[in-house]
């Protein structure tokens, strides 16, 4: 098989890569269903969709957002709603599978060649182009292209045949386990659990997805406990509010929580979302860079193959252009993520007392950590000795 | 070598993204594991404790 670009991986980032590529495009994926299984909380921030430039299906919201509750160890309760923020735009719960489908059937329309139950084996650099090796169902196929964009996710196999190190320590990676329930009580509202005794290194989350159900899942970083995932959410589920939920999906995965690949670009490769580690380290949210990586890398991919230019020089450009968008953000997370982790559960419940009384102009993961850093200026000193 | 109880696991490729020798490969319908150095990295991120 024969085609100028070749994208693995098609989660959001090589969807958007796939419809922003506007040459000969071939798109692997190897689930046979395009976004299942799940591996989200599937929480986005309300500008995604203006963002990207596609207009949202219904299908793909389960829920808009009224509020976001952060709670401390001690039970602390911030919860950041209508009264507290001024600009009261929460975002959404996403239906990640509708979501992730519906992105793939864009690409498909606009061109893309989508091949689902496609698994990637290998890639390697031909004289001026790259040659991939995947299974088709039980077949060996090859496929010849020019520009190999690399989207397969946090366990990126496509990246690593080109000699980028992708692997991550346990540190730095999240160890995630997810129940969507159903018959519980819930407002329209996201609720945060942080604090060792929910979670150690990430949080606890209930994200809404209907009237009476919710993704309730947990975040850990493996290497600060013996505990699993799944024993930190079983614990969880104990509590009289949860008591009557019932079970209707499990999901697991693993989430980078450090800052992103340092280089995501190469003699005839881009590496995108996950795969480049393009998460906020704070939130663990994904879907927003991994969208905005994937339309850059689609863009520059078509001006590569219009100039027959596939060098790492040309697509150098990719990179500065999302670092651009997102990178000095996600570097700051990085470091702000450095200091949180270290704070005991004492020191989050006096964090949590002092924002008793904060208002913020908007909701965003910097809004809430300039609230934190004011309120908090010793955690700021701490932070700056990293910054600079 | 470590073994992956099949009952247990969730496929969710999270021992893939963490072994440091690339040693697993994790398909729709299974775990692969070659020329494993027991380094104990994948057991230890296991969300479900699959791994032994």
């Amino acid at each position: 098989m024969k085609t100028d670009v070749i994208i693995v991986g098609a989660g959001p980032a090589g969807s958007m890569a796939a419809i922003n590529s506007k040459c000969d495009t071939i798109l692997i994926d190897q689930r046979a269903e395009i976004g299942v299984p799940k591996q989200c909380a599937e929480g986005v921030s309300e500008s995604l969709f203006e963002k990207i430039g596609i207009k949202p299906k219904k299908e793909w919201i389960s829920k808009e957002i009224k509020a976001t509750s952060l709670i401390s160890p001690s039970g602390i309760e911030i919860k950041l709603d209508d009264k507290r923020v001024k600009r009261a735009k929460f975002g959404f719960v996403l239906n990640r599978k509708n979501f992730d489908k519906g992105l793939a059937e864009i690409a498909a329309n606009t061109g893309a060649e989508l091949m689902p139950k496609t698994r990637f084996i290998r890639a390697e650099k031909t004289k001026n182009g790259v040659k991939i090796y995947a299974k088709r169902f039980n077949k060996k196929i090859e496929i010849v292209g020019k520009i190999l964009i690399a989207c397969d996710g946090v366990q990126s196999r496509a990246a690593k045949s080109f000699g980028l190190n992708t692997t991550l320590p346990l540190r730095y990676i999240e160890s995630c386990y997810q129940y969507e329930m159903t018959n519980i009580e819930i407002e329209p509202a996201v609720e945060l659990y942080f604090g060792r005794v929910y979670a150690p290194g990430g949080y606890l989350w209930i994200f809404p997805k209907g009237e009476n159900s919710a993704n309730v899942g947990v975040g850990i970083v493996p290497s600060l406990t013996e505990k699993r995932a799944e024993d930190y959410l079983d614990d969880f589920l104990k509590r009289e509010r949860l008591k009557g939920g019932k079970i209707v999906e499990i999901n697991a995965g693993a989430v980078p929580v450090s800052t992103p690949l340092e280089k995501t670009y190469a003699d005839n490769l881009m590496v995108c979302g996950d795969a480049a580690r393009m998460v906020n380290p704070l939130t663990g949210g994904g879907i927003h860079t991994a969208c905005i990586s994937g339309s850059i890398a689609g863009r520059i991919a078509t001006g590569a193959i219009e100039k027959e230019d596939y060098s790492e020089k040309f697509l150098s450009e990719y990179q500065k252009l999302w670092r651009n968008e997102f990178g000095r953000e996600l570097e700051y997370y990085g470091k702000a993520q450095e200091v949180l982790i270290k704070l005991t559960d004492a020191e989050l419940d006096k964090i949590a007392e002092s924002l008793l009384e904060i208002k913020l102009e908007s909701i965003s993961t910097m809004e809430v950590l300039k609230a934190i850093l004011k309120m908090n200026p010793k955690l700021l000193w701490k932070l700056k000795s990293l910054v600079v | 070598m470590v073994k992956i109880n099949k009952d247990v696991c969730m496929l969710c490729g999270g021992c893939a993204s963490v072994c440091p020798f690339n040693c697993i490969t994790v398909t729709e319908r299974e775990v692969i594991i070659e020329n494993c150095k027991e380094c104990g990295t994948c057991e230890k991120f296991c969300p479900v404790g699959a791994i032994e």
